[in-house]
């Protein structure tokens, strides 16, 4: 039986080799073809870069014009649309999604031949000796689909859809309509693209940091330090001879043996004033050059080392941080979610499904000018004048003091519904008591559990009919698999439970990485990194702090929703779910 | 023994050459898991080609489930009362950021609204996002507006639940937004048969259907 199923694979090989050559079509006559290489002429290196990167990015042409393509044989596009970039990447080297398959048009990949199960990827940089004991014997590698492209055959391929072979691609593939001296920009620049190796990556190591900014408590820092090093240490440990296979394995596994680095994390400690942070991480990174930032945490905003990523095109992979940068443009960063900001839109969209706010109601925000509660108030705002054209009433206090009742008195309307959304933080949280001191006059209470954090249970059995929490994280209970999962990892590893939703982001990091590692299969580009992580199926790792994490090419937010609780009575810690995922 | 000896040998070369023998991993990786094929062990054109070469076509009964969606405009609305429209309905299944073939559909679908002409106002167009949580109706408008479309085509998102049963009740079920595959789908007015057409289509395959399927009118 086992004979028989092997030979079935080694027949169903052989058969796949053969059927999967295509058909080949012949383009157009040879008038014509002689014609487009005519056209095509020598193309010199000497041309500047910077349009031909607009081409592939943005389909702009060198006079600013759009770049026009038909897909499908007969739907004309806008190219600005259905650039390069839309499906081959920033880093070039294509996607998978469902049945297809992106092919990579970086120039180590364009511009030599492509073989079926080929086994020559390069994985260490030239002359290394990785590289000169992995060679496949030439009679043992796959027949050659097409030849390595020419300048020629690559320009022919752009806007006929006919590659080097003579074969005809998909029509998904756009034909674009580019003049020579366009298509010449658009050449040179595929020739410098994922050209080498990014920074940090050496034949043996791939060089990681993580960042530890000044404020935040050792518990914290511990935390997201041990899980995020046990993971590192764990992928270092060896356990399958990855160092040995590399040199000495199998040559048909070299993609993946090859691939194999140890990895080194460095601890960026950012310490006094946030102005100086900048300096210090420039200092950090021309010391020792980083592929890429894991994890990080800080007790305020990530603004600065945002800023730095993108400016230096470090991927930062899940910081900790409930004030991440919310930005469209966001290339380098991928946030767990939009933090503090999220829980005010959750609120508005609340609000405003469940049409709690008529004509006699006065929509009260109260927060600290300069605070966190701040950036709530903003989500709520943003989202809330984006849903409805009521006016919210916006109270910015300098001060807690500032909340007596005679700060109350002034501010309710006994004769009106009052919602108050109240974004107070932990160590202020006991003035909510005076907003019912002041009268039987508010509905509903809306606080953040993000800002109340430890301090939410203290708010009062009187006061929590009224009380609704945005909660941005899964429901006690509802992942018991998952918490399962992380808490006996942690057990195995000897961790200690200290905080368990950066533990459990941490844990869900890790095994992050080691997907995207296993998927760069040694293309150590860092936009390639990025690129893997967006392409990973939604919810394949384990993830227990939030109901459901999901990226995809682009999205730079994991978690995209909240709930609205409400506390239960009684000295039991206890949520009462009062919506679903709130998403719209 | 000797035979035993011999099998043992044929079995051991028989792993050893499975084993050597480049792409056995990924055979079973596809089947699993189709973001995990190798581009190196894939040919482009003809795994694409077969999809492009052969529209699959077939005629169904959908039960369409009683959710409410909401539109690129933030309305929210009965699907069922879309869907059973007196005019021609399109639907298919997209998300905004997808990179391969939902530009194509919807471009290919923009294509073919425009030349309904006058067509256009008996016909109702339906994309309905498959990654609801990132597809907000502000994030819909701008992908509309992006491609051109024209009033008359409904982008449609709403809760994972409920996308979820309008993917089952359309056999189109993609628990994983990675995973997707191109489906259209056409119904006259008045009918209860779907017809249900997977693969890439051009502007002209649309027409095509489109003019096969209002044979019903």
């Amino acid at each position: 039986m086992k004979c028989f199923t092997l030979y079935s694979a080694l027949i169903s090989q052989l058969v796949l080799q053969v059927l999967i050559f295509p058909d080949v079509v012949f383009a157009g006559d040879k008038h014509q073809q002689a014609q487009l290489d005519k056209n095509i002429s020598e193309y010199s290196d000497q041309r500047a870069l910077n349009p031909g990167e607009s081409i592939y990015m943005n389909g702009i042409l060198s006079d600013g014009s759009k770049m026009n393509a038909f897909v499908q044989d007969d739907i004309p596009v806008n190219g600005q649309i259905f650039s390069c970039v839309l499906c081959h990447r920033r880093s070039g080297l294509g996607t998978s999604e469902g049945f297809v398959v992106t092919l990579p048009v970086n120039s180590l990949n364009l511009f030599r031949s492509r073989v079926l199960w080929d086994t020559r990827r390069r994985h260490s940089q030239p002359g290394s000796s990785i590289m000169r004991s992995r060679q496949v014997p030439a009679n043992l590698l796959g027949k050659s689909i097409r030849p390595a492209y020419t300048d020629k055959s690559l320009a022919k391929v752009i806007r006929t859809g006919i590659d080097s072979a003579g074969r005809k691609l998909n029509g998904i593939m756009p034909r674009y309509d580019l003049e020579d001296h366009e298509m010449a920009l658009l050449i040179n620049y595929l020739k410098t693209l994922s050209h080498e190796f990014s920074p940090g990556v050496t034949n043996q190591t791939l060089r990681f940091a993580t960042i530890v900014t000044e404020g935040v408590s050792k518990r914290d820092r511990d935390a997201m330090l041990d899980v995020l090093k046990t993971h590192i240490n764990d992928r270092n440990s060896q356990t399958r001879n990855q160092i040995k296979r590399a040199r000495v394995g199998a040559f048909n596994r070299r993609e993946l043996d090859a691939a194999y680095r140890i990895l080194e994390l460095s601890v960026w400690e950012l310490t006094g004033p946030e102005d100086t942070w900048r300096q210090q991480l420039e200092k950090y990174i021309s010391n020792k050059p980083v592929f890429a930032v894991l994890g990080g945490i800080t007790g305020g905003h990530w603004a600065s080392i945002h800023k730095f990523s993108e400016e230096h095109s470090i991927p930062v992979v899940f910081p900790v941080t409930d004030q991440p940068v919310l930005s469209d443009k966001n290339r380098n960063t991928i946030y767990f979610s939009k933090g503090l900001y999220q829980e005010g839109a959750a609120a508005a969209r609340f609000i405003r499904r469940y049409q709690y706010v008529t004509d006699k109601t006065h929509l009260i925000q109260i927060y600290i000018k300069g605070s966190k509660g701040e950036v709530v108030a903003n989500g709520f705002t943003d989202t809330w004048r984006g849903l409805s054209s009521k006016v919210e009433y916006n109270y910015e206090i300098q001060d807690i003091d500032q909340l007596n009742d005679e700060f109350y008195k002034t501010l309710m309307d006994s004769e009106n519904e009052n919602i108050i959304l109240f974004w107070i933080a932990d160590k202020e949280i006991s003035s909510i008591k005076n907003i019912v001191r002041s009268g039987d006059v508010v509905d509903r209470i809306f606080v953040s559990s993000r800002l109340l954090q430890d301090k939410l249970y203290s708010i009062s059995d009187a006061l929590r009919d009224s009380v609704y929490v945005t909660y941005p994280y899964s429901l006690p209970g509802e992942k018991k698999r998952t918490d399962t999962s992380l808490k006996t990892w942690l057990g195995i590893k000897g961790i200690t439970l200290t905080n368990y939703k950066i533990q459990s982001q941490m844990y869900y990091l890790g095994w992050v990485l080691s997907d995207a590692l296993a998927g760069l299969k040694g293309e150590f580009y860092r936009n390639y990194f990025l690129e893997r992580i967006e392409m990973m199926k939604d919810q394949s790792h384990t993830v227990s702090t939030y109901p459901r994490l999901s990226l995809g090419p682009d999205q730079r937010y994991a978690s995209k929703g909240c709930y609205i609780v409400q506390l239960g009575k009684g000295e039991e810690e206890k949520l009462i779910k009062k919506s679903n995922w709130i998403i719209h | 023994m000797n035979n035993n000896i011999k099998n043992s040998l044929i079995i051991i070369t028989l792993v050893f050459l499975n084993y050597s023998l480049p792409g056995t991993a990924w055979c079973s990786d596809e089947k699993s898991n189709h973001t995990h094929v190798n581009s190196d062990q894939v040919d482009h054109s003809s795994h694409m080609a077969m999809m492009e070469k052969k529209l699959k076509r077939t005629v169904e009964n959908y039960i369409i489930p009683k959710v409410n969606l909401v539109n690129q405009d933030g309305v929210e609305q009965s699907l069922e009362k879309i869907l059973n429209s007196e005019k021609t309905v399109v639907v298919d299944f997209i998300f905004t950021t997808c990179t391969t073939i939902c530009p194509v559909l919807s471009a290919g679908l923009v294509a073919f609204h425009k030349g309904l002409d006058d067509g256009a106002n008996n016909t109702v167009l339906v994309s309905i996002s498959i990654d609801p949580e990132h597809d907000r109706p502000e994030v819909l408008k701008a992908y509309g507006e992006k491609f051109g479309m024209k009033p008359g085509h409904e982008l449609l998102t709403g809760s994972r639940q409920d996308i979820y049963s309008v993917m089952n009740a359309f056999d189109a079920v993609m628990p994983n937004k990675m995973t997707h595959y191109p489906l259209t789908f056409f119904r006259a007015p008045g009918s209860k048969e779907w017809v249900r057409v997977f693969g890439m289509m051009s502007a002209s395959d649309l027409m095509k259907e489109y003019r096969n399927v209002s044979k019903y009118l």
